[in-house]
């Protein structure tokens, strides 16, 4: 008898965890992400697209423009694997906090990497590269920005605090001394 | 029976290249024409071109209404599907050119691209879209199909 009950109440477990799971709603389909340019080359085997003139990059967490920009896909996929973005780059982020960033480079490097199950997405920018966001504002050269943690750390001269909130985040980092 | 081989004959096209193996079987109404790898592959399919009408034109160039074509990765996996009202089509340096409109997508459907204007490399399989290009990637989708 005793059995029987274990079973019952294991029965009844799942369904609730059953019934728990279906009542999470699925999550919202991410938009959509737009590259408007002049012109584009794209090499199918080689999973890559040179985006010329005038580009402009539209994403919900981001907009960017820039003369030139490289996408690499990886394969077997449509997932972009690496962003080369060049010529007078302009970048405005926001994080999933809803603060924005804003960022301006002559080279802006975005590369995405699955290594060992762990998601590694990282931005570098490099030819007088400054970034502003509410915490304050970067000027080094290079500017690397982990999105996966957030970390930002800057190779450089200067890092300003926001003066209206006198505080500069615990993520943000002011590398001095590093070799490129 | 003669009578429509002839016309068959009389309306269908054949090229044959070395290599990269280039076949084309078309008539006025009905175009193909298909790519292969170099060897050792040369039996696996590099990119197909079907054009609802085909209008002969000199030095073995074609102009082709409602074109649609479609890019093979080595594997068999259908990458690139574009779609065209109108082009020349180059049967003799493989190449495929409009200044019209076009509709590129990949076959998971992921990556869409719309422009005007452009040139279709076949044995490369390089596309270059010359102007007002847009395109949408969105979150990748389950399933590839085969040709």
């Amino acid at each position: 008898m005793k059995v029987f009950w274990n079973i019952l109440f294991t029965f009844g477990a799942v369904a609730m965890l059953r019934a728990q799971t279906n009542s999470i709603p699925p999550p919202k389909p991410r938009a959509p992400t737009q590259i408007f340019s002049d012109k584009v080359e794209m090499d199918v085997k080689d999973r890559s697209a040179i985006y010329s003139g005038n580009v402009r990059v539209e994403d919900p967490q981001m907009k960017m423009t820039c003369e030139l920009l490289t996408a690499r896909m990886i394969t077997n996929s449509t997932k972009i694997e690496s962003i080369v973005a060049e010529r007078n780059v302009v970048i405005d982020g926001i994080d999933n906090k809803g603060e924005t960033s804003h960022g301006t480079a002559d080279k802006l490097v975005y590369t995405f990497k699955i290594m060992n199950g762990v998601t590694n997405e990282t931005i570098e920018l490099t030819g007088k590269p400054q970034l502003t966001n509410t915490m304050g504002g970067f000027v080094g050269d290079p500017i690397k920005w982990d999105i996966t943690s957030g970390r930002i750390t800057a190779l450089g001269h200067e890092t300003r605090i926001n003066s209206k909130t006198n505080a500069i985040a615990p993520v943000l980092e002011k590398v001095t001394g590093e070799k490129k | 029976m003669l009578l429509a081989l002839v016309c068959l004959s009389a309306v269908t096209w054949r090229v044959a290249r070395a290599q990269p193996k280039l076949v084309s079987i078309g008539a006025a109404s009905d175009f193909s024409t298909s790519v292969y790898y170099d060897p050792p592959n040369q039996d696996k399919l590099l990119s197909t071109i079907i054009a609802a009408e085909a209008e002969p034109q000199p030095a073995g160039q074609f102009r082709l209404k409602k074109l649609k074509l479609e890019a093979f990765a080595i594997t068999g996996e259908r990458q690139l599907i574009v779609e065209a009202p109108n082009c020349l089509y180059d049967s003799s340096k493989q190449t495929a050119s409009s200044p019209g409109a076009l509709h590129v997508q990949s076959a998971d459907g992921a990556l869409v691209l719309e422009g005007e204007g452009f040139f279709w490399d076949q044995k490369p399989q390089r596309l270059t879209i010359s102007n007002r290009v847009h395109t949408t990637i969105s979150v990748v989708k389950k399933g590839r199909s085969k040709p």
